[in-house]
């Protein structure tokens, strides 16, 4: 029998991924101590029931021991050069990295080499071309690499997913996603901030929230972008040299389901995903930011219900996913390929943003990162 | 199925004839006692054929069944006539002023082999039919149900609603719903507590407070009034969360209903699109007739309704709780 909504939204918040047969603890090495590791990863995994943050990585060692006042669990604090040399590497099972995008690279060959789990934040790297090469090197060491989108952990994203997988739009046809906030004002008050260094970023909007929208449509509709076309304007000035500031983008997705996408980092705090399917809509808005109460809406035939669910710290989820993966022996996703999809419909994007045409995007994941 | 309509009541200008009128069938003749009335009323909204006096209508061959918006003292003896017509009846609640009588009613047209539905018309709107399936099946044993219907009625005007000998009063008019949706969700009680209020002087209840009582431990409060802004609502507390509805009974068709419960950690508010539920009602009844289905409201209903009523009377009378088995 096909579920209902009801039958889908039942305890709606329930960790569906998680088996009864999960013990233990995941040590961390937290790579990168910036206001996210500090903020929201650590007080996360401080929360969770299967990780524990033993050592912080940073660029001094007088930061890196410094984390000790974040968490009683942390017992070493390494530089970047002694965590290259595998300094207390036994202290760890795994690494969180978030660095700037562009630094991924270089920790998680030292962490592959290591044959330490990866959970990496996203965007993968700050090109296509080293993101290959990052998931090359967990192939090579054969370590497990996650990357760390927390929105296929959240309950209402998952939900979502079900939803449309039981048909209960019917046939998807329209995704209109959104997610804006106010970088310099409100969030990193810096202008000579990584995210706005091409090398490190590899884009400021696409890449650092354009991705939220994106990878929650592949998610819950469990589709790829085949073909993408966009629009990126620069109002500040900080925002010249990567030229993304206020962006529109479009995808169209190997199911048929077209996307509309917007993002800016210079525009007011707003999120939302919508789906409209030939039976009925899915919205989850606010949507993209685990700091926003998340709301759900699903309207049907001649009725809609809006859901007010508790709402759960997306890190914390993350992390004992990920953690609950490693501690069964089982692949985590979302893994490096399908990240992949991701770096190469932003490079089509930023491609289609600067020719003003339609760019295919090549989704032949496998053989790329094996040639890589 | 051709219509007729025994009066000019407001309930059946403005709500049901329109509903009959959009449905599949039809609003065929209308009947006054006042012949001139019911000419401008059948001008007025529409109807080909006008009669001054109900017998005149019911003698009329064409029709196939007839609605009865009369003063709830009326129904019984019109119920009657009309299954002597072979006539069907749609018949607005209460269906009559005691459960003898509406047994009594109920024999009548099955004898005359006619089918007779009393019309509440918010239990064919979606909203409720979906409150009733969330009870029944997502949250878990029902604890209590607490329910009112009131509004305020003008001071001074001559109404029926407040005519002792046409059996007016605020339990008959309004507190009939609050008792109906004690009864959805919790069935016929065991035993009623009630006390009414006579603060118009007028020889009936204006104000009505009860419990009913069930064996399983649940209990329902009830409530109407003359006496108060509007204000009609269901909310159902259970074992596992709770459900409520306002604006419950009476909506307009141009509005959307809202219904929320809560279990498992979310609270769901349900919006369901406007709907004329007197349309349903009507559909629902022409179904019945057309199939020889029983009706969704059914004699049990009917019946088992009008004793919790007499009993609310009963204990309200004698100051004691009344048994209802």
């Amino acid at each position: 029998m096909t579920p209902t909504p009801t039958d889908i939204t039942e305890e709606f918040t329930r960790r569906d991924w998680q088996g009864d047969d999960v013990t233990g603890t995941v040590r961390l090495a937290m790579i990168g101590l910036g206001w996210w590791t500090r903020d929201e990863a650590i007080p996360a995994v401080e929360e969770s029931e299967f990780c524990e943050t033993t050592v912080a990585v940073s660029s001094s060692k007088e930061k890196a021991e410094g984390a000790r006042e974040l968490a009683g669990s942390i017992t070493h604090g390494l530089t970047y050069d002694e965590f290259h040399e595998g300094v207390a590497a036994d202290a760890y099972d795994a690494v969180y990295v978030v660095t700037p995008n562009g630094l991924h690279l270089p920790y998680v060959e030292t962490a592959a080499e290591l044959g330490k789990a990866v959970l990496c934040e996203k965007p993968l790297e700050a090109s296509v071309e080293r993101a290959e090469k990052l998931v090359a090197a967990c192939d090579r060491a054969d370590v497990p690499l996650m990357v760390a989108y927390r929105m296929q952990t959240e309950p209402a994203v998952r939900r979502a997913r079900e939803l449309v997988e039981a048909g209960v739009v019917g046939d998807p046809v329209f995704v209109h996603g959104h997610m804006s906030q106010r970088l310099l004002d409100e969030v990193v008050p810096d202008p000579d901030q990584w995210r706005l260094d091409p090398e490190l970023s590899g884009g400021a909007t696409v890449m650092d929230i354009g991705l939220y929208p994106l990878n929650t449509a592949r998610f819950v509709l469990d589709a790829d972008p085949v073909r993408v076309r966009a629009r990126a304007r620069v109002d500040d000035e900080a925002f010249e040299a990567v030229g993304d500031e206020h962006v529109s983008f479009g995808v169209d997705f190997d199911d048929g389901t077209l996307a509309v996408c917007t993002a800016s980092q210079s525009a007011y705090q707003s999120s939302h995903l919508r789906v409209t399917g030939t039976e009925g809509e899915l919205e989850i808005e606010p949507a993209f930011y685990n700091r926003q109460k998340r709301g759900f809406r699903l309207s049907w035939g001649d009725q809609s219900a809006d859901y007010d669910f508790e709402q759960v710290n997306q890190m914390t989820e993350e992390f004992d996913y990920f953690a609950s993966r490693l501690l069964t022996e089982t692949d985590p996703d979302p893994d490096g390929d399908h990240a992949l999809v991701d770096m190469r419909a932003m490079d089509a994007i930023y491609a289609a943003a600067e020719r003003g045409t339609d760019v295919p995007v090549d989704t032949d994941v496998d053989s790329a990162s094996d040639e890589a | 199925m051709q219509f007729g309509i025994l009066g000019t009541a407001g309930i059946g200008i403005e709500s049901v004839i329109p509903a009959i009128q959009a449905s599949d069938h039809a609003a065929a003749a209308i009947a006054s006692r006042d012949e001139t009335r019911a000419s401008a009323v059948a001008d007025e909204v529409g109807i080909p054929t006008a009669y001054g006096s109900y017998e005149a209508l019911l003698a009329d061959d064409s029709l196939d069944a007839v609605y009865i918006p009369l003063p709830n003292s009326l129904h019984a003896d019109w119920v009657r006539a009309a299954a002597d017509h072979g006539l069907h009846v749609l018949c607005e609640k209460p269906l009559t002023a005691s459960a003898d009588e509406t047994a009594a009613v109920f024999d009548y047209c099955e004898d005359a082999g006619v089918t007779l539905m009393e019309g509440f018309m918010y239990r064919f709107h979606p909203r409720t039919e979906r409150a009733a399936e969330l009870v029944a099946s997502e949250l878990g044993e029902v604890v209590s149900v607490t329910s009112n219907f009131s509004f305020r009625l003008p001071d001074g005007a001559e109404n029926i609603r407040i005519e002792p000998e046409l059996a007016g009063g605020s339990v008959m008019d309004v507190g009939c719903y609050a008792i109906s949706a004690a009864r959805l969700f919790l069935g016929t009680p065991d035993r009623v507590y009630a006390t009414t209020t006579d603060t118009r002087d007028c020889g009936v209840d204006t104000r009505m407070s009860g419990v009913l009582e069930y064996d399983s431990g649940a209990t329902a409060r009830v409530e109407s009034s003359f006496d108060t802004p509007e204000t009609q609502y269901y909310r159902v507390q259970t074992t596992d969360g709770w459900l409520e509805a306002k604006t419950a009974f009476n909506i307009e068709p141009t509005a959307s209903a809202e219904l929320t419960y809560a279990t498992d950690g979310r609270v769901v508010t349900e919006t369901f699109d406007p709907i004329d539920n007197y349309r349903r009602e009507v559909e629902a009844f022409a179904r019945a007739v057309e199939t020889g289905e029983t009706p969704r409201i059914d004699r049990e209903e009917s019946v088992d309704l009008m004793r919790t009523i007499d009993a609310v009377y009963e204990s309200a009378d004698t100051g004691r709780a009344v048994d209802l088995n």
